[in-house]
């Protein structure tokens, strides 16, 4: 792979030291290549990456630049729709079905001039974490074949760490970015909820979907993310406001950020490594300026446990009409799917109220006191393919479900953006990944902290070899 | 406000997936039951006037940037 980030590639293209048609020639190859390996598409769209680079190329000579991402390989969890495309969302109960329309987001890539390689396989309808697919196979993660990518937008997660692609587009509904991004290595970001439509996106949880890109570098992430936001009105969540997001300069500035940490939520049950990885992040954030403010946090537990009631609930009406085919379901989801039609309204309604709660009590208590919080996105480094435990050094064993999930959840039923990017590796030769999350709409000062991160210490331009 | 006796989940899921085996059956009873478990007790955080928040609402005075 030539060129690591999309702001390498953009730069030759423009220095014409290479096409588009070569950096998606070039991307076609290295997805064939390793899909019987790592598995991580589920259809290349080829015939129309390589008219879409050609364009891009003309367009590029006539003068005519759409941004940064205006020739650049990109693909899409396989839960985007797209036009006359096959769309499956990682499912056999949706199999055959091939949208009239491209989603919100996949029209914008193409305004943008992304050339779209294919679609990504993903864990089935989005309700997993380990991408284990029963009807498509198990994604495997670029760093070690035999452990999960996370989920649910696994493929996602390993084509940009093995650089099939530059960036690609996930979707987070209790962690599935920032999860496949701590596992794979690579920088994702569920933005504010509303901030990207969900117009022509399969829905997992209504009020908890979240649609965000994964890419190599955080900066990757921040061009994707401005590419693709914005007011739609035919999604009735999207945020009205057409305020653009800010652009980032090159080392950002952490003077006067407040950084706010917590011991008991951020640090409990976790990996010893990981823990030591971010308290270094919290000490070289200090170092570059920003203030430390511990916070007393605990009670973010109580909000995951909402998103347990919130979730099934929303996921099963979504899939409802499709529940009489159960021997269509994997074997894993279906019962996630079964529950949640036993959660009786009034249930539903409470945890809804509650939320509005734990959103004023996050305001009051969090965003009132600091910028950003920062921790870490998993408590484990990827497991194994089929563990269900893990044990950490010390012997303590935990779930690998709750381990990679209870550090993320809080903040989809809050809608804050919360965004993952690798802290640095394990003596297991995995990444570890920290997170960084701040206020509604404060997506890029996420985004920069994060940046200014990767650019003084390059933890994360290390690759898996494949 | 108080929460009252928590549902019976095994009876609620055996009504409705009557079809389905015992160890499916419980299977199921033991994802949510173990889930309102978590759950239940914040009900009690609940005032009358607190409305549902089925979406997130912008703060107005956020900011969209750096």
């Amino acid at each position: 792979m030539a060129f690591f980030s999309i702001d390498d590639a953009a730069q030759a293209l423009r220095a014409k030291k290479v096409s588009s048609l070569e950096l998606t020639q070039e991307s076609l190859a290295l997805s064939k290549k390793l899909q019987p390996k790592l598995n991580a598409f589920l259809l290349l769209t080829e015939e129309s990456a390589l008219a879409s680079a050609r364009q891009a190329d003309s367009e590029l000579a006539a003068g005519k630049d759409r941004g940064p991402l205006h020739g650049i390989p990109i693909a899409v969890k396989d839960l985007f729709f797209t036009k006359g495309v096959k769309t499956t969302a990682g499912s056999k109960i949706l199999a055959d079905f091939v949208p009239d329309h491209d989603a919100a987001v996949v029209e914008k890539l193409h305004a943008a001039g992304a050339v779209l390689t294919g679609k990504l396989g993903m864990h089935e309808l989005a309700f997993g974490i380990t991408s284990n697919n029963a009807h498509y196979g198990a994604i495997r993660n670029a760093w070690d074949p035999t452990r999960i990518p996370g989920g649910s937008s696994g493929g996602s997660g390993v084509a940009v760490s093995a650089g099939m692609v530059f960036a690609a587009m996930g979707s987070d509904t209790g962690g599935s970015i920032r999860i496949p991004a701590s596992y794979c290595g690579t920088a994702g970001i569920k933005p504010t909820y509303g901030l990207v439509s969900r117009h022509g996106s399969f829905p997992l949880g209504f009020t908890l979907d979240h649609m965000g890109p994964l890419a190599r570098t955080s900066r990757d992430c921040a061009h994707v993310l401005q590419a693709i936001a914005g007011p739609d009105s035919r999604d009735p969540y999207c945020a009205t406001s057409s305020t653009p997001m800010a652009s980032i300069p090159s080392k950002p500035s952490l003077e006067g950020i407040r950084i706010g940490y917590s011991e008991k939520f951020f640090f409990d049950n976790v990996d010893p490594e990981i823990r030591q990885s971010t308290e270094a992040a919290l000490r070289a954030f200090h170092e570059w300026g920003a203030t430390l403010v511990p916070l007393e946090l605990g009670w973010l537990d109580e909000v995951v446990a909402l998103s347990h009631v919130i979730l099934p609930a929303e996921a099963a009406s979504a899939v409802e009409s499709h529940l009489h085919r159960r021997a269509d379901f994997g074997p894993e989801v279906l019962p996630l799917f079964e529950a949640g039609r036993l959660i009786p309204a009034v249930e539903y309604i409470q945890a809804q109220r509650l939320r509005r709660l734990y959103r004023q009590r996050a305001k009051t208590e969090i965003w009132n006191q600091v910028d950003l919080l920062l921790g870490p996105s998993t408590a484990i480094t990827a497991p194994k393919i089929g563990e269900s435990t893990v044990t950490l050094a010390g012997g303590l064993t935990v779930e690998v479900r709750a381990a990679s999930t209870r550090l993320v959840r809080a903040f989809n039923v809050l809608g804050t953006p919360a965004h993952s990017f690798v802290g640095g590796f394990h003596s297991n030769g995995l990444p570890m990944s920290l997170q960084l999350i701040g206020a509604p709409f404060a997506d890029s000062k996420v985004l920069a902290a994060a940046i200014r991160f990767e650019e003084e210490l390059n933890l994360h331009r290390r690759m898996p070899t494949v | 406000m108080a929460s009252p006796t928590a549902p019976d989940w095994g009876k609620l899921t055996a009504g409705l997936y009557p079809h389905l085996s015992a160890a499916e059956q419980e299977a199921l009873r033991k994802i949510w039951s173990g889930n309102y478990d978590k759950f239940a007790p914040l009900k009690a955080k609940i005032t009358a006037s607190l409305d549902p928040d089925f979406r997130v609402d912008p703060d107005p005075a956020s900011e969209k940037g750096a």
